[in-house]
């Protein structure tokens, strides 16, 4: 086995050169074996069950690896954490009729949308239901100033900067990317958000555009203002200069 | 297809740029370089030490990744969103807000705008609205931020280097105060900076401890402008110098632009007085009088080289000249000073300046001593520029002890507490002649300092954490006196003290400041009708304040405007009713005449450091890996010698060059004697040997810190009270060698003329004399023609993308923006302020002394610095090293070339090369012009790197955000970087330098290439807000939001010239413009007009988005024709005649 570890590819810098002294080994075993009167030697008779077992793994690797990198699990999709208070957007956006914006304030001026702060929700709940066990965490970070700890169901990778403002601004609706949260009595990941299904958007804008006062009205069907998608999609894409980018640049940086 | 581009050769006659000796003489080393595209180390593992080690890191490598596989399938681990429980005010999350405050420097301050995400400082840029600042920053100040961020800060209260607290100090502090009755023995130490309320809270102090003393020291404080100016002035007159309103300057010793600072914006206004938008335009005139090559130097029109010991005869040769009454100094018969021409240059400047009588001026380096100032004074009041270029300023004048009488006082026992509030290290950077450490032991040291690993730290009884001036609440006058303010972004990071903080202790015997400083800040809301204790340091400022502004008819308005602009309008020092007074000049006939520097009794000069300024810097990655402007070196300090020098030292020839190894050399004074490594710089006088200050602190326990650790020599031990700046030392070869990373020869480029200069007069005669030069003399015609002739594409000349009407559109196809930058070289002067500018926007990382020896330093635009030789002085048939093979090292043209200066980062090629390469299309163009490099994409094949003219690539061979690449280890006994431990590695990415990074660019990993990328983050930024908001406000206005409602271009467009790029705002000298190409008012338009615009490479036809405008120099033709005499008459006549040799055609009208 001397100078085995040759086998090996040597990385480089960053580049894989695989090494060809693994190549000659087996072929020279090969040889060597054809040559010889005993054909197979010893070892040969368990490496039928080595060869199996090692396709096992590999055919493993590959199925955990296709499980996870290619399917929902690995875009959130029907993520839906439990949460420290048990807000419901059913009942402040749908039932009490909330806008959006009340508690994601900044979603129209900055890249983030904000989550609301602790003392945003105890504008209204130090008169509505302020000793409810359900909002005991937010009275208590309220009364020590310690941050509330909301579980985070919307993920952009690290190498992706998505752009809240820019997207309400321009007549693209909540509902478009995060599925009608009104609806929604704890809030789950709806839509899978991976790089196909935003440039699929981008490519095709006209198919989300609504008129900018419609953006936080989830509920919005242009049939009931007796028009249709496709009839005030194009419209506006070209009215507005809606020109989606679809260069790298405008998301990886 | 394959083309071949046939690369032009330089044309034969002008000058030759040159980036080191080795390029110049073609030396074997130096092709294999070029030939190599790379570095050896630059692209690929370098040897076999390197690859052992990543064989054996792929090994761990794999072992790590096998185990790491089985976590990775778990789900992901829960994030959380912590909103505020309250909301600060003003805060957006994901916005950064910008504050303005100040950086206290010695002498003054810099205006300061600090972006703040979050309530994290991440970047720094200047204030323009603070009238001494254009909004540029110098590179300390630029590199400021990550002090605060230094992992190696003070942190721990320490008494007796064991660790204790901050309650235990008060208390101490508290007892130790009471026991000092009047004051006796207490000596309170103070920085050279100028606050206010600093003054006010000592001066209280000195009323309730009236035997107490108070001393003021930095190492660099200009002792001698000071007296000088006293001896001329009277009492507290400070000169604030307008170079803008100059049309000549002449610069005595003093690195106005670099290292000097005799105000914060004198580069600014220096390029104010440089105007070269048009021939027309009449630009200043720099001569300098120097020793070694300082930046200014560079800038210079005229440069003479004589050992800083001479200025003083220089500067009294010039009075002479100029007419001052002046008796001779010293008796000397003749001016001696080390230059053969020294004598007709002073005179020829000199009746320059006469011409320009009210509009030139003389300004003299901080390293002089008294009499040049005092003769500089005379010079000015002669030459009428008092009052007009030089406005004198009456400023407080306070008694302080120098460093000296501390040190007597010490030694008498006259001090024994002594309260050092202070950012210097007395203990090392004292003068040696005092023997200050060993006075120091004899006291009770209560040290407050961010730095307290130094030798003053570790001898201190109490050492107290200081607090960063970005923690901190404060005030501070600039140069010109006006009111500053320090105000801080985020609460002391290691809960330290200000030094307003102590002195509020000092004065305070009720239990109320210390009960403040104690309060550990609440999250929890105010009680209703409670304010907030905004503590003692804002109090006292403000009472400050109240003084400052007793004019302001309201208090609270000017406190708020001075808050939010960073400075209280009007407060600028009055004007100083002083004249001139010529008394002092007759004490200088007793100076005695100190001789030129000879090769036996050479002459040492110590500068401020470029990269650690007095030493404090030294734990500053980003200062210490910044080039120096000149040498080129990096991580360390070393002596900078000429050519001749070297020789007569017998320097052996290898060591002219820096490949890896130096030459050591020794230095010895009567103080002491150093060992330091050369570097030959051409251009340096001779027989003088430049050294920085500030390096050499020692290592591990005993050393500044991980960054600084064992980096460079100190030769703070040469330095004496009498002799701060330069001394006559005995200079000897060793036989010993030792490593330097310079990247002088780093990314060359074949010697093609990259960089292109002119003089007025060839400017004047042809106004497109630029595209004559290098490659593009190839190509005959106008400008236009010459422009065709590259319009040739490697590309097709559409895109895949269709338009509304099924047409293909362009691959640039946005018709809003389209981006470009243009770069004037007669403004660089190569002070690399942008580059560190672009680490901190960009999260570039360091990569340490090792990694830069190979050639991996990851900035994203790098200084070129070209030394300038007249190659008709080279190929003349006398002149032996072309014509019959003498050595290039004895050749005289090499004591006086030009420096020349240009930063190349990626020029943003429309018909970009690195992208056709690209086997995965991670780097692409976008619709606006820009090259981008998807990281995410990068698989690292490096094709694009050696694809790229102009090697503006740099590649992340190792994970340097994540791993320490300054840690050496011992595995085994086989010693390695850290990095070579890969995933095992020592990681350095801690929470305290994650809060540096801006949140908005990706922090890079191994394997993947990075650029420039026009600082994209702005642009994008800007991008989303002009559309978002410009969209809203349509719909506003129009009352309409429907699918109705029209938008215009213009409404989305982003505002002209708003988006400014980190270099461009960090340029002191405004040398670069970054702008809209659609956008007929942007400034990058007209710049690009300019008929000094040219193009790199342009023969290749990449359409590069990136130009340059050629430097013009204006030399003084009467001074340029003597100079040439002069030479003729020293026996080389014949040597400089006009047309001698090859016709030359657009410099045959040039005096020669």
């Amino acid at each position: 086995m001397g100078g085995f570890h040759r086998g090996f590819p040597v990385q480089t810098g960053g580049v894989i050169f695989l090494d060809f002294s693994l190549v000659k080994f087996f072929t020279s075993t090969y040889y060597r074996l054809l040559a010889m009167a005993n054909i197979f030697p010893r070892w040969t008779n368990s490496f039928p069950l080595q060869l199996v077992i090692a396709l096992l793994f590999i055919g493993g690797g590959v199925t955990a690896g296709v499980t996870y990198y290619f399917t929902q699990k690995y875009t959130r999709e029907g993520y839906q954490p439990n949460q420290p208070v048990p807000f419901s957007h059913v009942i402040h956006a749908k039932q009490l009729g909330m806008d959006c914006r009340y508690c994601h304030s900044f979603v129209e001026e900055s890249g983030h949308a904000n989550v609301p702060t602790s003392s945003t929700c105890w504008n209204c709940h130090q008169h509505v239901k302020s000793n409810s066990p359900n909002i005991a965490a937010i009275k208590e970070s309220v009364e020590t100033g310690k941050p509330m700890e909301w579980v985070k169901v919307h993920k952009t990778p690290d190498y992706a900067y998505f752009n809240h403002s820019v997207h309400v601004s321009s007549g693209v609706s909540c509902v478009s990317c995060h599925g009608d949260i009104t609806e929604m009595p704890v809030v789950y990941h709806k839509e899978n958000q991976s790089m196909g299904w935003c440039l699929e958007c981008h490519r095709n804008s006209e198919t989300s555009l609504r008129p900018l006062d419609q953006i936080t009205n989830l509920k919005y069907k242009p049939e009931d203002h007796g028009k249709t998608q496709s009839s005030i999609g194009q419209k506006i894409k070209e009215n507005w200069k809606i020109d989606p980018p679809e260069n790298c640049a405008s998301c990886h940086r | 297809m394959k083309r071949v581009v046939i690369h032009p050769e330089a044309p034969a006659t002008g000058k030759r740029y040159w980036r080191s000796l080795s390029e110049l003489e073609g030396s074997a080393e130096f092709q294999t370089k070029l030939e190599r595209e790379f570095q050896p180390g630059q692209a690929e593992m370098q040897d076999d030490e390197e690859r052992d080690a990543s064989r054996r890191s792929f090994l761990k490598l794999m072992g790590a990744s096998t185990a790491l596989a089985g976590l990775a399938a778990c789900r992901r681990p829960e994030a959380y969103i912590k909103p505020y429980a309250k909301s600060p005010e003003w805060i957006i999350p994901g916005k950064p807000l910008y504050y303005a405050t100040s950086m206290p420097r010695q002498g003054g301050s810099t205006p300061i705008v600090v972006t703040s995400f979050e309530g994290r400082p991440t970047h720094l840029a200047g204030n323009p609205l603070h009238p001494e600042s254009n909004g540029s920053l110098d590179v300390y100040a630029q590199a400021s931020i990550l002090g605060l961020y230094d992992p190696d800060r003070a942190k721990d209260f320490t008494q007796g280097g064991k660790k204790s607290s901050k309650e235990a100090f008060i208390k101490a502090f508290g007892e130790k105060k009471a026991a000092l009755g009047t004051g006796k023995g207490l000596g309170i130490l103070v920085d050279d900076n100028n606050s206010p309320t600093r003054a006010r809270l000592l001066d209280e102090t000195l009323k309730k401890f009236p035997e107490a003393k108070i001393y003021q020291y930095e190492a660099l404080a200009p002792s001698g402008v000071r007296s000088g100016n006293e001896q001329a002035f009277g009492k507290g007159v400070r000169p604030v110098y307008h170079l803008e309103k100059a049309e000549r300057v002449l610069s005595l010793d003093c690195d106005f632009m670099g290292l000097d600072r005799i105000g914060n914006n004198a580069t600014s206004e220096f390029m104010k007085g440089r105007k070269a938008e048009q021939v027309t335009d009449s630009m200043n005139r720099l001569y300098m009088v120097e020793a070694r090559y300082s930046v200014t130097g560079g800038m210079a029109d005229h440069r003479l080289r004589v050992a800083p010991s001479q200025i003083l005869k220089v500067a009294m040769e010039l009075a002479k000249n100029l007419g001052v009454a002046i008796t001779k100094f010293g008796g000397a018969t003749s001016l001696e000073v080390g230059h053969p021409n020294a004598e007709v240059w002073i005179g020829e400047a000199a009746k320059d300046l006469q011409a320009s009588k009210g509009k030139a001026v003389v300004v003299a380096g901080d390293g002089q001593p008294a009499e040049v100032h005092l003769v500089v004074a005379a010079i000015n009041n002669a030459l009428g520029a008092i009052g007009t270029v030089v406005e004198l300023k009456q400023a407080e004048s306070r008694a302080a002890g120098t460093i000296a009488e501390l040190g007597e006082a010490l030694n008498k026992k006259e001090v024994t507490t002594l309260l050092a509030i202070t950012e210097a290290d007395p203990a090392f950077d004292a003068p040696a002649d005092l023997k200050f450490a060993e006075k120091l032991k004899g006291a009770e040291l209560i040290l407050v300092s961010t730095r307290h690993r130094t030798a003053t730290g570790r001898l201190a009884a109490w050492a107290v954490p200081g607090t960063h001036f970005l923690e901190q609440w404060g005030d501070v006058r600039a140069t010109d006196g006006t009111y500053s303010i320090v105000q801080p972004m985020i609460l002391p990071l290691h809960g330290g003290l200000s030094d307003l903080d102590i002195l509020n202790l000092m004065l305070d015997d009720t239990p109320a400041t210390s009960t403040a400083l104690l309060t550990p800040v609440s999250l929890a809301p105010a009680a209703p009708g409670v304010a907030e204790d905004p503590g003692p340091a804002f109090k006292a400022v403000r009472a400050t304040f109240d003084i400052a502004a007793a004019a302001a008819p309201n208090k609270n308005d000017a406190w708020n405007f001075t808050l939010r602009d960073g400075f209280l309008k009007g407060s600028a020092y009055p004007a100083a009713t002083a004249a001139f007074d010529a008394a002092g000049l007759a004490k200088l006939s007793t100076i005695p005449s100190l001789a030129a520097p000879t090769l036996e009794k050479m002459e040492l000069q110590l500068t401020p450091c470029s990269k650690v300024y007095d030493g404090r810097y030294i734990n500053n990655g980003w200062l210490q890996e910044a080039p120096d402007p000149v040498s080129k070196v990096t991580w360390d300090n070393c002596a900078m010698i000429s050519v001749k020098t070297a020789r007569a030292l017998q320097v052996d020839r290898k060591y002219f060059t820096i490949l890896d190894d130096a030459a050591v050399i020794s230095v010895t004074t009567p103080a002491g004697a150093v060992e330091l490594p050369i570097v030959v710089v051409p251009g340096q006088a001779d027989n003088v040997i430049t050294v920085s200050l500030g390096y050499g602190q020692g290592r591990g326990a005993e050393g500044p810190g991980l960054v600084g650790d064992g980096t460079g020599t100190n030769v703070f031990g040469l330095r004496t009270t009498a002799q701060p700046y330069f001394a006559s030392v005995k200079a000897a070869l060793t036989d010993k060698t030792t490593t330097l990373a310079l990247t002088q020869e780093h990314s060359s480029m074949h010697g093609r003329a990259l960089v292109r200069e002119g003089t007025t007069e060839d400017w004047n005669e042809n106004h497109d004399f630029v595209l004559e030069m290098g490659s593009d003399a190839h190509v005959h015609g106008t400008r236009e023609e010459k422009k065709a002739a590259n319009e040739y594409s490697f590309y097709k000349p559409v895109g895949t993308k269709q338009d509304a009407q099924g047409n293909a559109e362009l691959h640039l196809n946005d018709k809003l923006h389209q981006w470009a930058m243009v770069i004037d070289l007669n403004r660089c002067i190569g002070c690399s302020s942008c580059l560190v500018a672009c680490q901190s926007e960009n999260n570039i990382p360091i990569v340490g002394k090792e990694q830069v020896i190979r050639g991996r330093e990851m900035h994203w635009i790098r200084m070129d610095r070209y030394f300038a030789t007249d190659l008709d002085e080279e190929i003349n048939p006398e002149n032996k090293f072309m014509g019959t093979g003498k050595d290039v090292w004895e050749e005289d043209f090499l004591d006086e070339p030009e420096m020349v200066v240009q930063p190349v980062g990626c020029q943003q090629c429309e018909s970009a090369p690195c992208e056709t390469v690209c086997p995965v299309n991670a780097t692409v163009h976008s619709p606006d012009g820009l090259n981008v490099m998807v990281y995410n994409r990068c698989i690292g094949t490096r094709y694009c790197a050696n694809n790229c003219p102009f090697k503006a690539r740099r590649f992340n061979f190792f994970d340097y955000n994540k791993r320490n690449p300054l840690v050496t280890k011992n595995t085994l006994g086989f010693e390695h970087n850290n990095l070579y431990d890969g995933p095992i590695g020592e990681r350095w990415d801690t929470e305290l330098s994650k809060l540096q990074k801006n949140p908005n660019v990706s922090v890079r990993m191994r394997g993947v290439m990075e650029k420039c990328t026009y600082c994209l983050q702005r642009i994008e930024g800007s991008r989303a807000e002009a559309r978002a908001r410009g969209r809203k406000k349509a719909a506003l206005e129009a009352g309409q939001y429907d699918e109705n409602l029209v938008i215009t271009d213009d409404q989305i467009r982003i505002k002209t010239d708003s988006v400014k790029v980190a270099c461009q705002q960090a340029c002191p000298a405004d040398a670069i413009m970054f702008g809209n190409l659609l956008d007929e008012k942007s400034q990058v338009n007209v710049w690009k007009k300019n008929s000094r615009n040219y193009e790199l490479l342009s023969y290749l036809a990449i359409k590069t988005r990136t130009s340059y405008l050629a430097r013009i120099k204006n030399p003084n033709p009467a001074l340029l024709a003597k100079v040439k005499y002069e030479k003729d008459k020293a026996g080389n006549a014949s040597k400089y005649h006009v047309g001698h040799h090859q016709p030359h055609a657009h410099k045959e009208g040039e005096v020669h």
